[in-house]
């Protein structure tokens, strides 16, 4: 197996499907002469090219091997076929290199829940790191999100440096011990048993045969298959690090790293008793031409929380906990209140309307403005969390919030935000202008009051937060120029039209829980309506570039630069549209991460110069005089 | 939670209602506001456990008839012959969340009324005490000094 890295005594058999209406010698499926394969007793042949899903050996006290239903394959119900304890927890795997592959889910859900390191005589082999608890975390959720196992895994598993912080792969292990591997792990990196992760190489076509290995336990040395590969002990854990995170800027880009090719290291092929040698197995290891820094930012109009590393938390969930305030958890448990990575999010739109305003850039009033825009979005933030505790604790989404979690009471919950809210709203009226600070008190009032109890009673609701989500380059730019100028509105517009594919398309993957949240949101109620509104928003955000130059806020180079993205994401749209599904919504709401930054960025760069303008008009300069006269010395 | 304990406690979530209950540590010269908040809390606590519990216990019920009912419009079992549970995909589930939610609207209008006035109450309250508590400290502050 080229590349492979696994490394395990105990990972034995390769075993592969024979072309579709093969009949096997001993008759029956292939799934069943496979479970009859599983038994030490018995030699094993390797025939055809396809690796098939095949049997999930449970820890369960019986020890069965409970064959996994595979669509168009035969399946077998093997009742009889058992298996000897050291067994346990050991897994085989298969994928069915079909975009249809629920099946192979629930085979994988099943595995992760044998992530007791059970050994053979039932004491644990190793408990698992934080890391490694966590990759399996990451990995359930991949799972929930991607539509096949095929996505998870390439959603999972990213390449990387073995050793490095997102590097885990798990195997049963009899021992860890290990020579000879340039890249070894630590013995204290997680290891889980009996899950086993494999890059696949994407061709670009999925319907190419699939390159699941299936491994079966080696038991007690006796080689089983026909062929196996005798893997170094050292096993090494790969993870796709899945930050559900939010993103910190808007302008950072997804990075892009391919996945490494596994090294492979000290392999061997043996051919055991007297099986006669085949042809090994076809193994190309995947090579995903992006490692999708996956991250989940709603707008300003909707709340997101960063999902901290789940480990920790993992842990700590199932304990009880102490009320009671220690200081120095007190930063994050309030960057979490005031959910700051969605804040700094809505100073960076705050700021590009500062950018964009056709007036000389004032250094004070920009930081003034960007200032008193962040107090005032972790105001509004925390004042929404205060709201919803028994909500966000029923969503998954949201069940580590801080008041969910009873990291801070309430009560100072309300103090901070209004120890926020107030200055930033007062340094607001009075360090830039009124008309700016009425703006931002206006915004609380629309997040806080309308939208986050509309939330529970009407669809409007996403309306009333993308006008949410429009208001903060409203408010940069009237922070720089004083007035409401066409300029601002088309901002605000541009910010508005963008919220709708960006929170209609997550919204999409969302529906169990805000069903049963009690959330009415279009995605549950108005399936077809989301979708058309999404796709209605993508196609304005075309219109309203096209409007920019007209109002002499960039010249006529934005629309045209800006063309290509805003298509691209009008595809998506429509796409979404016409599709309904999971991925297409995935795909839409990421697009959708990436598509503002740069839509602002080109906007900049875009960005009709002063100077041509100066001769424009007295309003402008009026404007700017007035501006300038409310600024505090 | 330890006996010698004077702090609330919080524990991990209910299995039904996903809300973490709370033990409230009743010290022994509560004074009635002191108490009047820490029953509001209990009883707020015991509202939101039963709404949610018997909520999700609905909601999960009721997923599985609606599941059960389309298999077997399809003619599929409930479970396979390998043990397994069949289930149904995202776009077929979406009727159901759409049904689900249309049918409980009224009862999630109600439980936000109360909940937002519980949280209100409780949060006044929380305020009213800890600036008893404050005076009472500065008050001490003042005699000691």
């Amino acid at each position: 197996m080229k590349g492979m890295c696994i490394m395990n005594t105990d990972i034995l058999a390769v075993a592969e499907e024979p072309p579709v209406g093969t009949v096997l010698a001993d008759g029956g499926s292939w799934t069943s002469s496979l479970a009859r394969r599983a038994s030490p007793a018995l030699p094993c042949h390797a025939e055809g090219t396809r690796a098939v899903a095949v049997g999930l050996i449970r820890a369960s006290p019986d020890d069965r091997v409970l064959p996994l239903r595979n669509r168009g394959l035969p399946h077998a119900r093997d009742p009889a076929a058992t298996l000897p304890q050291s067994w346990r927890g050991t897994l085989v795997i298969a994928q069915q290199p079909s975009s249809d592959n629920g099946i192979g889910r629930e085979g994988w859900l099943a595995l992760l829940r044998l992530h007791a390191c059970v050994a053979a005589n039932g004491q644990e082999l190793f408990v698992p790191s934080d890391r490694a608890l966590a990759a399996r975390a990451g990995f359930l959720r991949a799972l929930k999100e991607a539509a096949n196992i095929v996505q998870a895994l390439e959603l999972f598993a990213k390449s990387d440096t073995l050793g490095g912080e997102n590097a885990y792969m798990c195997a049963k292990a009899e021992g860890i011990g290990g020579s000879g591997s340039q890249q070894r792990l630590s013995e204290k990196e997680g290891v889980l048993p009996g899950l086993f992760v494999w890059h696949l190489k994407k061709t670009g076509i999925r319907q190419v045969p699939c390159q699941f290995v299936h491994l079966c336990h080696v038991a007690n040395d006796r080689l089983i298959t026909f062929q196996y590969f005798n893997f170094l002990k050292r096993m090494y854990v790969t993870q796709y690090n899945k930050d559900l995170s939010q993103r910190a800027k808007p302008k950072s880009d997804s990075i892009v790293s391919p996945f490494r090719e596994l090294q492979q290291l000290d392999q061997e092929k043996k051919v055991i008793h007297k099986i006669r040698p085949v042809p090994p197995v076809h193994q190309p290891l995947s090579e995903t031409s992006s490692r999708n820094e996956l991250r989940e930012v709603k707008s300003a109009a909707e709340t997101a929380d960063s999902v901290t590393p789940v480990r920790a938390e993992s842990k700590d969930d199932r304990q009880w906990k102490e009320i009671k305030l220690r200081l120095d958890d007190l930063p994050g448990i309030l960057a979490r209140l005031s959910k700051i990575k969605l804040t700094a999010l809505v100073v960076s739109t705050a700021s590009a309307g500062f950018a964009m305003a056709p007036v000389p850039f004032d250094l004070t009033c920009f930081l003034l403005a960007s200032l008193g825009t962040g107090l005032a979005s972790c105001a509004a933030n925390s004042i929404n969390q205060f709201f919803e505790v028994p909500f966000d604790s029923n969503m998954n989404r949201t069940k580590n919030r801080p008041l969910v979690r009873g990291q801070i009471s309430p009560l100072l919950a309300v103090c901070f935000a209004a120890s926020c809210g107030v200055p930033g709203i007062a340094l607001l009226t009075l360090g830039v202008n009124p008309l700016t600070g009425a703006l931002g008190a206006f915004n609380i009032f629309l997040y806080t009051c309308c939208y986050t109890p509309m939330k529970r009673m009407s669809i409007a609701n996403t309306w009333v937060g993308a006008v949410v989500g429009a208001i903060p380059p409203v408010m940069g730019w009237t922070a720089a120029t004083g007035s409401l100028d066409a300029g601002a509105l088309l901002l605000g517009g541009i910010l508005y039209s963008w919220q709708f594919p960006h929170f209609n398309a997550l919204s999409w993957g969302l529906r169990e829980d805000y069903s049963r949240g009690g959330y009415c949101m279009m995605s549950v109620t108005h399936p077809a309506l989301c979708r058309r509104v999404a796709l209605r928003h993508c196609l304005a955000l075309i219109g309203l570039s096209t409007v920019a130059p007209v109002l002499d806020i960039t010249t006529w180079t934005f629309p045209i630069i800006s063309l290509p993205i805003n298509l691209y994401i009008s595809y998506l749209g429509f796409r979404f549209y016409r599709d309904a599904d999971r991925s297409s919504s995935r795909k839409l709401f990421f697009c959708s991460l990436w598509h503002l930054p740069m839509l602002l960025l080109v906007m900049f760069t875009c960005k009709k110069s002063f100077l041509e303008k100066e001769d424009k008009g007295d309003l402008l300069g009026g404007n700017h005089g007035r501006a300038m006269e409310i600024r505090l010395p | 939670p330890p006996a010698h304990s004077r702090n609330d406690w919080i524990g991990p979530p209910d299995k039904h209602s996903n809300l973490r209950p709370v033990i409230f540590y009743v010290p022994p010269e509560e004074s009635p506001l002191e108490r009047r908040l820490r029953e509001a809390r209990q009883e707020a606590q015991a509202c939101d456990q039963r709404f949610w519990a018997r909520h999700n216990r609905a909601f999960r019920q009721e997923k599985e008839e609606f599941i059960y009912s389309r298999l077997k419009a399809k003619g599929l079992e409930m479970r396979d012959e390998t043990g397994q549970k069949a289930t149904l995909n995202a776009e077929e589930m979406a009727d159901f969340y759409k049904d689900f939610l249309s049918k409980n609207f009224r009862k999630h209008m109600q439980y936000n009324r109360d909940w937002y006035k519980r949280n209100f109450t409780i949060t006044f309250l929380m305020g009213q005490v800890a600036l008893v508590r404050a005076l009472r400290w500065l008050r001490w502050k003042k005699k000691n000094v």
